[in-house]
């Protein structure tokens, strides 16, 4: 039988060490100032190894993706993290993005962007506060003044905001 | 007779070394700082080299937009090519190796970089970077001018705008022919040497600047 406080139990366990280990401060951090993980992991949607999905992901909740993504990420104002396994080429709008496997694409972090020792990111990044682990791979652009962290409206939003 | 000692390039190797004390990076960030300046204050910077977490300290409070390209590598494992027409194979070969952006930049740095990529080749890249140049565009580089130089280009870090930490990772040093910046330039004929300094064992630090 499904038992969704089992599977809740086996995510955590799973990622406990990452939101545990992964978000030590790095070289480029303040050691009094870890990145903030707004959700325990237990707390966390997930995308497990398995899943590959296409298209426009939106939630209003955390995310853990350890699996692969392409397309769109939209968490709004939630935390978005990349497990070690994940693969993904999508533009991701989220609070915090957290970067532990592949990604290819723009990220837009309204709050903080971090890649960690075993992260690498190919694509620009916007956010105000950016971090690297030692080991990171980035090849890209990084704007840390403009305020781009929100995902664009659709186009017929922004006509008619145009309008009015 | 004892053999001729080699320059003790072991210093380069430890990350403990002592902090380069640069004075031209020191004052071009200065020259971007003044309260007058023509320049913006916050500059759009591209770094030619590889991502240094040990930097991002100092760009995010200095640099309005940063560009690292992770370029040496490739660029220079690039050889003349045996096509028909090597000089669009080249170009076509730069161009994916730093994809051209709207974005132009007001420093760019190239720390180490300039030895490790074969001179007739850099007229191309020469070429390929005045796409990312205003007409005040800075190239501040470093360059071995001894005639030992590491192995594989060297990681810079910046501490702050007058100090840069310089290690690499690993032990290994060849010889090779130095290009001095001055040689360099000729290579860059868009550009005009401004100044150079020489520091410790044959590194030489010097800027570029936009003709």
């Amino acid at each position: 039988m499904f038992d969704i406080n089992e599977m809740k139990k086996n995510v955590s366990d799973k990622f406990s060490k990452v939101s545990e280990n992964k978000f030590e401060p790095g070289v480029s951090q303040k050691k009094d100032e870890p990145v903030k993980t707004t959700n325990t992991s237990s707390q966390l949607a997930s995308i497990g190894p398995s899943i590959h999905f296409k298209g426009e992901l939106t939630g209003e909740e955390g995310l853990i993706i350890d699996g692969r993504v392409e397309g769109t990420i939209d968490l709004k104002g939630n935390q978005l993290i990349i497990g070690n396994n994940g693969k993904i080429k999508a533009d991701v709008f989220a609070q915090t993005i957290i970067v532990n496997g592949s990604l290819t694409g723009e990220l837009h972090g309204k709050e903080r962007v971090h890649i960690s020792k075993t992260g690498k990111v190919q694509g620009n990044i916007f956010s105000p506060r950016v971090s690297l682990e030692d080991g990171a791979k980035f090849k890209g652009s990084i704007d840390m003044s403009e305020a781009k962290h929100e995902k664009p409206q659709s186009n017929l939003q922004d006509n008619q905001l145009k309008r009015a | 007779m004892l053999p001729q000692l080699q320059p003790a390039l072991s210093e380069y190797y430890s990350d403990n070394a002592e902090p380069l004390k640069t004075r031209i990076f020191d004052s071009i960030w200065q020259t971007f700082n003044q309260p007058n300046s023509t320049r913006v204050v916050k500059p759009k910077i591209l770094d030619l080299g590889e991502a240094q977490p040990d930097s991002f300290n100092f760009y995010s409070e200095q640099a309005g937009y940063l560009t690292i390209a992770d370029c040496i590598q490739p660029l220079s494992e690039l050889a003349w090519p045996e096509e028909e027409n090597p000089n669009q194979a080249l170009e076509k070969k730069i161009k994916e190796i730093i994809p051209p952006t709207f974005t132009q930049y007001d420093l760019i740095l190239s720390w180490d970089s300039f030895n490790f990529i074969q001179p007739k080749i850099l007229p191309y890249v020469h070429n390929h970077l005045l796409n990312f140049c205003t007409n005040k565009t800075i190239i501040h580089g470093f360059l071995f001018t001894s005639e030992n130089r590491p192995k594989q280009p060297s990681v810079f870090k910046i501490l702050d705008s007058g100090r840069i930490k310089h290690a690499v990772s690993n032990d290994e040093s060849r010889q090779h022919t130095p290009l001095t910046p001055l040689a360099i330039n000729k290579y860059l004929p868009n550009f005009q040497y401004a100044r150079s300094v020489l520091m410790r064992s044959g590194l030489q630090e010097f800027m570029l600047t936009r003709k």
